[in-house]
């Protein structure tokens, strides 16, 4: 009598239409006499049928072909260009601001342009422009120097970089996604000062490199806080 | 048209027929709707920038094998398959758990997430990815009986998580 449990391995790969014409047609013959293994592969089809259910065949979406597709779009790039920074100062949503930046002809080129056009199209990003730096930032003499869009902690945040004095904070800012406000709270991490908190719309964290009095006073500027 | 025009060209005509097909594998394997267009993207965008180092092979097998990667480092598991599937815990969700889901598909997602990954990427890439045998194989870098075996465990848990909580196939 036939090991029918040896036999699953070569049910499964009958469903998947893995077996030669010849080891097919034999399994056939077997599955015709065997309950056992008819039933297994009754049951086995159907598993399938609804796996294939819970992931049910469709085309990609609209906007995602178009983003891929404008990623793939060979660019002719003139001689002439010249690599400018634009900064995100002045209310600018970070979105609009990465399209302007541009580079010269050099090899890495098309990765990093096409990592950009791709910040700058994923909707969660355009969806979350950058708040622009309250006015008593810079009258606390905080600068805004940069601005990027990046991954952090597996969210898609804006980082940003300000100076003051010789001093820096970087400031991450993503969307709360539900996450319920709260009022600054201090972490220290190898030495460092974070100081994060959520205004119900957005999660915001700093760190600063230097003295902590800088991170504290840059937080009560941003939230405009006595 | 640069050399760089003509690289970019030539992925867009290889890689683009298979966006649908990876569209679908992405959302097998990470689940929401959002996750898997993140997914989707970040693999093209591999793809294109590594296309140097693509020689020929398959190339379905290839883009599945960046977005497996994309995915375990996102999950925080190695890109290494792991050998030692006898070793590994299975961690089996409670009946009551199962039973509690409202609905046949609910319950089946729950077996589902609870497989080992390395048996349930192996049966996403089967289900939803569109590979074969061989391309899972080349995808994953492991032998083509690896494959057979591992898929064959993968449905077998299913089946029997399913039997524990409806007492009849699925």
């Amino acid at each position: 009598m036939t090991d029918c449990t040896a036999r699953a391995a070569e049910l499964n790969a009958w469903l998947d239409g893995e077996l030669s014409p010849g080891d097919a047609a034999s399994l056939a013959r077997h599955v015709a006499i065997c309950p056992a293994c008819a039933a297994h592969l009754s049951e086995l089809a159907d598993l399938r049928a609804r796996l294939a259910q819970l992931v049910a065949p469709q085309p990609a979406p609209a906007a995602l072909r178009h983003v891929i597709e404008t990623r793939l779009t060979p660019r002719r790039l003139p001689y002439q260009w010249r690599r400018r920074w634009v900064w995100a100062g002045a209310g600018l949503a970070l979105a609009a601001s990465l399209v302007l930046i541009m580079f010269p002809r050099h090899n890495h080129e098309t990765k990093e342009f096409a990592a950009v056009r791709a910040a700058a199209l994923r909707p969660d990003i355009a969806a979350l422009a950058a708040p622009a730096p309250p006015a008593a930032l810079s009258a606390d003499g905080f600068r805004l120097v940069a601005s990027r869009e990046d991954r952090v902690a597996g969210h898609s945040a804006i980082v940003q970089t300000y100076v003051a004095a010789g001093q820096s904070v970087t400031l991450c800012i993503w969307p709360a996604n539900g996450e319920p406000a709260h009022k600054p709270l201090q972490a220290h991490f190898r030495g460092a000062a974070i100081t994060y908190w959520n205004n119900g719309t957005n999660e915001f964290w700093a760190t600063s490199f230097g003295a902590t009095p800088v991170l504290g006073r840059f937080v009560r500027a941003y939230r405009d806080t006595p | 048209m640069t050399t760089e025009d003509h690289r970019t060209a030539a992925f867009r005509t290889l890689a683009l027929p298979l966006l649908d097909d990876l569209y679908r594998l992405a959302r097998g394997l990470a689940g929401s709707r959002s996750a898997a267009d993140d997914l989707v993207q970040e693999c093209f965008l591999r793809g294109l920038r590594y296309f140097d180092s693509w020689h020929g092979e398959d190339l379905r097998a290839w883009m599945a094998a960046i977005m497996r990667n994309i995915h375990r480092d996102r999950i925080g598991l190695p890109n290494m398959t792991d050998e030692n599937l006898e070793y590994i815990a299975d961690p089996a969700p409670d009946p009551e758990q199962v039973a509690m889901s409202d609905d046949h598909a609910q319950r089946l997602r729950t077996l589902l997430a609870h497989l080992p990954e390395a048996l349930r990427e192996v049966l996403v890439l089967r289900e939803y990815g569109n590979l074969s045998y061989e391309q899972i194989a080349q995808a994953l870098a492991i032998p083509q009986g690896t494959v057979m075996s591992r898929l064959a465990r993968a449905r077998e848990r299913l089946r029997a998580g399913w039997l524990a909580t409806h007492g009849a196939g699925p």
